[in-house]
């Protein structure tokens, strides 16, 4: 199954088994220029919380393999929303293995692995999530379906503003 | 949302659904294409009514099933807002690596005008 935007660039979503999620986008830079935008902090600072989804609490990231991330953003509807992990395998600028965990479930840890493919002038990223359970990939879904739908609320509010 | 992904997760319950993607057909056509006994079919059309997937009509002596697009749109709609989220993610991500690249520019720039 796969949602798609109807542009070239859109960013995809695929469940390719009952325990995945495979994201991708591919970006127009170089795969080096990527890894450094969604390794460094002070990068993923400024997008991992988008603007219409709420603001960045904390960003930690210790990137050696053994080394530990924590990201903590502060939805549109007031929640905390925690996620930490550990870097299992690193090899710049094309992959990725980290381990994730939502911090309202403690014991149910996620593998994600992302892979960066450079094509010419452009580099493709795709984001594999392994989770520990078919009801914990649901449930992540669902959580991020009431952000959505918190963002649509808040811009139908920017829409009526803008009509008056 | 969770019954239909539930319910889809089966491999004969999904072919049962491609094979409808088709066109309404009855029971015994389903059992004989998929090469399943028809018992087995009626259990799982069963459930797939159970949970809002199918629908049935009975035609002559048939019974016909077909598929019901509601379910369909809600879990459609399920991923859709997941994805949005990470496509908001990216578009401010391809921001941030757009600055990289245009300040390795100035960087290559200023490398020329000190040799």
């Amino acid at each position: 199954m796969t949602a798609e935007k109807n542009s070239a660039d859109g960013t995809t979503l695929d469940l390719p088994s009952e325990r995945e999620i495979l994201i991708a986008r591919t970006f127009d830079a170089p795969a080096r220029l990527v890894f450094e935008a969604i390794t460094r902090p002070e990068h993923v600072r400024r997008w991992w919380a988008p603007r219409t989804r709420g603001e960045m609490l904390a960003c930690e990231v210790d990137l050696r393999v053994g080394g530990a991330w924590r990201y903590v953003m502060r939805a549109s509807n007031g929640m905390e929303v925690g996620f930490s992990g550990k870097f299992l395998e690193l090899d710049a600028p094309t992959r990725i293995v980290q381990t994730e965990i939502f911090d309202p479930f403690p014991e149910a840890v996620s593998v994600v692995t992302v892979t960066l493919t450079e094509t010419g002038e452009k580099t493709r990223l795709q984001s594999r999530i392994l989770y520990p359970s078919k009801e914990v990939r649901d449930q992540v879904i669902a959580t991020g379906m009431e952000h959505g739908m918190r963002e649509s609320y808040l811009q139908l509010t920017e829409l009526v503003a803008s009509l008056r | 949302m969770f019954e239909t992904l539930s319910a889809l997760a089966e491999p004969n319950r999904l072919r049962i659904v491609e094979l409808l993607r088709a066109g309404p057909q009855p029971v015994g056509e389903i059992s004989q294409r998929l090469r399943l006994r028809q018992p087995q079919v009626s259990k799982h059309l069963q459930l797939l009514k159970e949970v809002g997937l199918v629908g049935v009509q009975p035609v002559a002596q048939q019974r016909v099933y077909q598929l019901r697009p509601e379910p369909f749109r809600k879990l459609h709609a399920w991923v859709e807002a997941y994805r949005g989220l990470w496509d908001a993610r990216f578009d401010e991500l391809a921001v941030v690596i757009e600055d990289l690249k245009q300040k390795e520019k100035e960087n290559a720039r200023h490398d020329r005008r000190k040799k």
